[in-house]
């Protein structure tokens, strides 16, 4: 047989063979949850046990004393890229292997340094380690453990964490995010009252800007969405920003999709276009005092 | 346009880094690998390799801009022709082909820029013509256009670029 046609017999029994790498079903699979707050991003990513029929869980089949991943095989893992707290505790970024010490009532949160970490391992006491009391719920359900995110705020979300029949909720807040600031004599240049048309040239409303400690603020006057009443003008470059709502004095919502690019004529800004992701004209508005 | 790109490009101004994605899980047997990469050969031949947006890397922000190619042109550029279903595009080729020099000196931030046979911003204009559909691709080429027919430089337009899309 011709060597060329020993390799296609070769090919041709190797495309009958199953692919290499599909036999890694796992009765524990992977999964994994991730939240952006701020800035900050938050990710979790554990092995999924269920609990699959068995009874006495917590104090059973987890002893209780025991030192436990909320997960399975390798350690769960809590990843932050910035310096967070967690129920009050400072998280340096970074990212941690989570442990339980599951007691019958009162529990203690362990993330310890040395994210990679086999579920045996269960880290006895370590400096390096973060340690903080949590108090357990009853929970409903849960049979497969999961981890998610049921809240959002501007300054942080609620991590939580459920399986049979219990759960455990950590309050995470995240460092909050400077608005870089206007030089006084530059946020000037926008003080003042503008029409402004914003979707469609008959959608009239006004924007007053006013200009102090570093910020450029506005009441915007039949603005599209009404969390945008009051604004604040969140730098990009020279002259362009983009539009924050402002709620009960803090920053709510950052637009970054759209970009105010404002013209400024002799020290003064005369108006400005409103621009749309794909830098189409989407608004603009003109000065009228 | 008479001015000459190339004139701004600085020393760091280097091309894309390396794709992503690499074979880490290759068997440290030879006898696997061979496997592996004989049945990786018959799967892409059956078309069961998953389409390159499922694997790209998606790196916003990544201030590394291409050097525009010396000579480049919009010949490649999709003519009119091929928009007549994405008549909002229309625009933004007929700016790109005004400035294919600095274009072919921005990255595109969509995350299209790590696909195989991607050079720059240009790149999306042409072959498959992404920037049809690609809000981003689109507000780049238009942007870069109008900060170019204001006097900018290309570093200058670049930082722009970055600073909206980045």
């Amino acid at each position: 047989m011709r060597r060329v046609e020993v390799w296609m017999l070769v090919a041709a029994s190797v495309a009958a063979l199953p692919a290499v790498g599909q036999a890694q079903v796992r009765a524990s699979e992977r999964g994994g949850a991730f939240q952006v707050v701020n800035g900050t991003t938050i990710t979790v990513e554990y092995s999924r046990p269920a609990v699959r029929g068995r009874a006495n869980m917590f104090g059973g089949q987890i002893p209780w004393g025991e030192v436990w991943t909320p997960g399975a095989n390798w350690a769960t893992t809590l990843e932050v890229d910035h310096n967070v707290s967690i129920n009050g505790h400072p998280v340096r970024k970074g990212k941690y292997s989570v442990w339980m010490d599951v007691q019958p009532a009162e529990w203690t949160v362990i993330l310890d340094p040395r994210a990679r970490m086999f579920h045996i391992a269960h880290p006895k006491p370590d400096s390096m380690q973060v340690r903080f009391p949590v108090t357990p719920s009853d929970v409903q359900g849960a049979d497969l453990l999961i981890w998610s995110f049921p809240a959002v705020s501007p300054t942080g979300t609620t991590l939580q964490m459920a399986w049979a029949g219990k759960s455990v909720s950590l309050q995470i807040t995240v460092p909050p995010v400077e608005i870089p600031a206007v030089v006084a004599a530059v946020g000037e240049r926008y003080v003042g009252k503008y029409r402004l048309w914003w979707g469609k040239e008959t959608n009239q409303s006004e924007l007053s800007l006013a200009a102090a400690n570093g910020r450029v603020t506005g009441s915007w006057s039949g603005a599209p969405f009404k969390v945008w009443s009051d604004v604040t003008l969140v730098p990009v470059a020279e002259n362009w920003f983009h539009i924050g709502a402002m709620v009960d004095g803090s920053l709510y919502d950052v637009v970054t999709d759209v970009v105010f690019e404002f013209v400024v004529v002799d020290g003064k800004a005369t108006g400005f276009d409103i621009r749309g992701p794909n830098d189409n004209v989407i608004g603009h508005g003109t000065r009228i005092e | 346009m008479s001015r000459d790109p190339h004139a701004v490009a600085r020393p760091h101004d280097v091309t894309p880094g390396p794709p992503g994605g690499t074979l880490q899980h290759l068997s440290r047997s030879s006898r696997r690998q061979f496997l592996v990469a004989i049945a990786g050969v018959i799967a892409g031949a059956a078309g069961a390799i998953r389409p390159l947006w499922a694997t790209a890397r998606i790196r916003r922000g990544d201030p590394k801009h291409p050097t525009p190619r010396p000579g480049i042109t919009a010949a490649n550029v999709l003519p009119d022709s091929e928009l007549v279903e994405y008549p909002a595009a229309k625009t933004a080729f007929e700016a790109v082909r005004e400035i294919p020099q600095i274009v072919d000196g921005i990255r595109c931030n969509c995350g299209c820029a790590d696909i195989p046979g991607f050079y720059s911003l240009l790149s999306c204009y042409e072959g498959a013509g992404m920037a049809r559909i690609c809000e981003i691709c689109q507000g780049e080429g238009r942007l870069a256009a109008r900060l170019f027919k204001s006097g900018k430089t290309l570093d200058e337009i670049r930082a722009s670029i970055d600073a909206r899309y980045g």
